[in-house]
């Protein structure tokens, strides 16, 4: 990962299409600007950790699965 | 009376207004707009999730409050924006909104609930959101061990 250290307004560019600048400092957190092309996905880190999440317990709704979580949950 | 065909739970038959209405869909399920909560005596405190478009989508959830007593969401402008919440302060469970945790079986985990991004349904109009909290609890949150005081 590469470390770069920004102060309010600055920015990084990234490839030739991706613009981060920093457009707030306030204490333990940050705003970020981005322009990127329409088709490049711009996801907050926890999105995609909830999407992958959601699509594991999509697949885990079986009477199967019903069964053992009632079994650990009564014990 | 509306009817849906589910791969799980065959003919289901609801109301417009138990109808959960998901405006912005749910992260990976962008396009899921509507789901039925199904709830059965014998499976409790389990709820079912019914996708009313997808049939063989449906999620198993529980209620945070089962798993964490005293689980606190953290709503931003854009939750609450929304859900439609006109409230002064913050929608509180059980009382204004439903928080319920999916929950996954996993072979190397086994069965853990969501309880980092619960999925929040308004009490007063149905919409709901998956709530994503960037810290304080976890997407892998263990069940069977609930009696265990929650980490850090």
């Amino acid at each position: 990962m590469l470390i770069i250290r920004r102060r309010l307004g600055e920015a990084v560019l990234i490839g030739d299409d991706v613009e981060i600048r920093v457009v707030e400092v306030g204490s333990g957190r940050v705003k970020l600007g981005i322009s990127a092309p329409e088709e490049v996905l711009i996801l907050r880190e926890e999105i995609r950790v909830a999407g992958e999440q959601n699509q594991a317990a999509a697949r885990t709704a079986t009477p199967e699965n019903l069964r053992r979580l009632l079994a650990g949950l009564n014990t | 009376m509306e009817e849906f065909t589910s791969s799980q739970f065959g003919v289901l038959r609801y109301d417009s207004d138990e109808v959960i209405q998901t405006p912005c869909g749910l992260p990976a399920f962008e396009s899921e707009r509507r789901f039925l909560a199904i709830e059965k005596p014998e499976n409790a405190p389990i709820v079912f999730l019914q996708s009313l478009q997808t049939p063989d989508l449906a999620f198993l959830t529980l209620p945070v409050t089962f798993l964490v007593p005293d689980y606190e969401p953290n709503f931003t402008e854009e939750d609450l924006e929304a859900l439609s919440w006109e409230g002064a302060e913050a929608p509180r469970i059980d009382q204004d909104v439903l928080c319920l945790a999916m929950v996954t079986v996993n072979p190397d985990h086994g069965a853990t609930a969501n309880l980092m991004a619960p999925l929040v349904v308004s009490l007063a109009n149905r919409r709901a959101i998956q709530l994503i909290q960037a810290e304080g609890y976890s997407h892998q949150h263990p069940l069977g061990e609930k009696q265990k005081e929650e980490p850090c």
